[in-house]
């Protein structure tokens, strides 16, 4: 078995010297199209993800406050059942889902990491390190914000 | 084809890379793209996914010029960071799904090309192919890339002991799949990823 391993190896060393040249399917140009074109649709779905988690922390501590309003109001005894039926029937909103926000947000903050921990090889104190930082610390902020609506709004 | 550890870069077309020279630029990338395409497929299986990580790497060779210091082959620089680029994208959940389902649809075989290789490459390659693609990238860069397994564990942020038994692990999936019956059932990849070791 051990003479096997040698002439897996050297099986190997000529599949490698055998294979066929690998054209690229663009150029150089067309590298940086392809390039120019990812990192807009990446910047759309990071507005997307920052406007959502806007979106569902103004739609939380909306609802928290809302609910804050409607405990204040404490019945009066002579209140008749059908005023609170009438009350009881209002909809109203118990909870936003956010999972997909702070999933989205998740990736993107790992997404970044992964960036982050390649260009602090390259250059770790470089400019490309800076905006990754800041990026992750933008998303990291996010983060926390859709995380502290959430516990406001589960406290109430 | 020159293979890219071999690939060296004169001193003026790369101080004029580094100045942002379109040209050169250009001439770097008909350079070193096809050997870093051929190495990236041979880890990846992936076409789609092979082009992606060929831009990347590109993208970030050419941002990280300044910090080539010349002390090995430019193709040598490059490869570390197409290997580092792969390796990444297998720790990707959406890159393993991908591989995953994939694996199921696509026959491997059809990714292997009978370009006047002898049926004994041909069936080295197809066995390649059906490893899992960290096995596949730990033999591959022991066996042929020359790389040691400390430079192995280096780049994965294992142990030592990681990249033996993987390669161990690889070599005898590749011996049980060479003296396989050529009619294999299914097509699912060999090994899993960073299943622990």
């Amino acid at each position: 078995m051990d003479t096997e391993i040698p002439e897996l190896v050297a099986k190997l060393r000529r599949l490698d010297a055998t294979g066929t040249p690998a054209a690229p399917p663009f150029d150089y140009q067309g590298m940086l199209e392809r390039r120019a074109a990812r990192n807009a649709r990446t910047h759309r779905r990071q507005t997307l993800a920052r406007g959502t988690a806007a979106a569902l922390v103004v739609a939380l501590i909306g609802a928290s406050f809302w609910r804050l309003d409607n405990h204040g109001e404490m019945p009066s005894p002579g209140s008749d059942t059908a005023s609170s039926a009438q009350v009881s029937a209002e909809p109203r909103i118990v909870r936003a889902d956010t999972y997909l926000a702070v999933a989205e947000l998740e990736d993107h903050i790992a997404s970044i990491d992964d960036a982050l921990n390649v260009a602090r090889v390259y250059a770790p104190r470089g400019a490309e390190v800076a905006r990754l930082e800041q990026t992750r610390a933008e998303l990291v902020d996010s983060y926390a914000r859709v995380r502290y609506a959430e516990m406001v709004s589960a406290n109430f | 084809m020159q293979r890219l550890a071999e690939i060296e870069v004169p001193a003026d077309e790369l101080a004029a890379a580094r100045a942002g020279d379109v040209q050169a630029r250009g001439a770097l990338f008909e350079r070193v793209a096809p050997a870093t395409l051929a190495i990236i497929r041979r880890l990846v299986r992936h076409g789609a996914m092979a082009e992606d990580l060929l831009q990347d790497t590109l993208i970030a060779m050419y941002e990280h010029l300044d910090d080539f210091r010349g002390e090995a082959p430019f193709g040598v620089w490059v490869r570390s960071i197409a290997v580092s680029r792969c390796l990444m994208a297998f720790r990707s959940p959406w890159n393993r799904a991908r591989v995953a389902i994939d694996s199921w649809i696509e026959d491997p075989r059809a990714a292997t090309e009978s370009d006047g290789r002898t049926s004994d490459l041909i069936d080295v390659d197809r066995a390649l192919a059906r490893l899992s693609p960290v096995t596949r990238t730990v033999v591959w860069l022991y066996d042929v890339e020359g790389w040691s397994h400390e430079e192995i564990a280096q780049t994965f942020e294992r142990t030592v002991s990681f990249s033996k038994s993987q390669l161990a692990r690889g070599h005898a999936r590749l011996r049980t799949e060479l003296h396989a019956p050529r009619a294999m059932a299914l097509n699912i990849p060999l090994g899993s990823e960073f299943d622990g070791h």
